[in-house]
């Protein structure tokens, strides 16, 4: 199997519709796609014991983080017939209702896209040792647990 | 033998501090005996350890230059 040189996954703050509009228009130069399946992680304002969640400030193990992005790319393109395949994820603070995790998978055909997409994203939450903390607006905070 | 211990999360709160040094411990259990024993919290909380960003099983023996980290439950995305 040919050896994919690591990516950059990590993003500082939040991630643009910008970026993930541009990331989309790049893609059009290659014509054996037929299928694209995007999964975005958004910032919800959750309410603890009466308090809104403000932003979460996600910090991780990042070169533990990054083997890992490595690992997953390797054994999704093992697994699924894709194209190619990117993954951005926030580092530092992400505000309710930005983006914090861009999964962008690409196919011949639409059902490697749609099953790559939703393998990878719970890889993600499952294995990867990324962390966040809920901060309310009064700056306490308390850390996000997966559900 | 020295070894390097860092900390993520929840657990730096805990500990003060992100990174520390421990002597004295041959495998994974030791150092976490170690260092619950100095910070008693660490004893409620759920984590795993990992040997050279490796995940750790059961119990591992340490070699000179081993990078360890306790890591709390992953909560990316």
């Amino acid at each position: 199997m040919k050896e994919r040189k690591p990516h950059k996954v990590f993003l500082t703050g939040p991630i643009t519709p910008q970026f993930i509009a541009d990331s989309i228009a790049k893609h059009s130069i290659k014509t054996t796609i037929g299928a694209h399946d995007i999964f975005l992680g958004q910032v919800r304002r959750d309410v603890i014991e009466n308090k809104a969640v403000h932003a979460i400030e996600y910090s991780a193990y990042e070169e533990m983080a990054e083997e890992k992005f490595h690992e997953l790319r390797e054994a999704a393109f093992a697994k699924f017939q894709l194209t190619c395949m990117h993954i951005y994820h926030s580092k530092g603070k992400v505000k309710a209702g930005e983006i914090c995790l861009f999964v962008f998978v690409s196919s011949k055909h639409r059902s490697s896209a749609f099953e790559a997409c939703r393998w990878i994203v719970e890889e993600i939450k499952n294995n990867v040792p990324i962390w966040g903390k809920e901060i309310f607006e009064d700056e306490t905070y308390v850390w996000k647990e997966n559900s | 033998m020295n070894s390097r211990v860092r900390l993520f999360g929840s657990l730096v709160e805990i500990v003060g501090k992100s990174e520390l040094n421990v002597s004295g411990c041959s495998d994974t259990q030791e150092v976490k005996e170690k260092l619950a024993s100095e910070f008693p919290q660490l004893r409620k909380c759920e984590f795993l350890i990992s040997v050279d960003r490796k995940l750790v099983k059961n119990n591992q023996r340490l070699e000179p230059g081993n990078e360890i980290a306790f890591l709390p439950p992953f909560a990316g995305g």
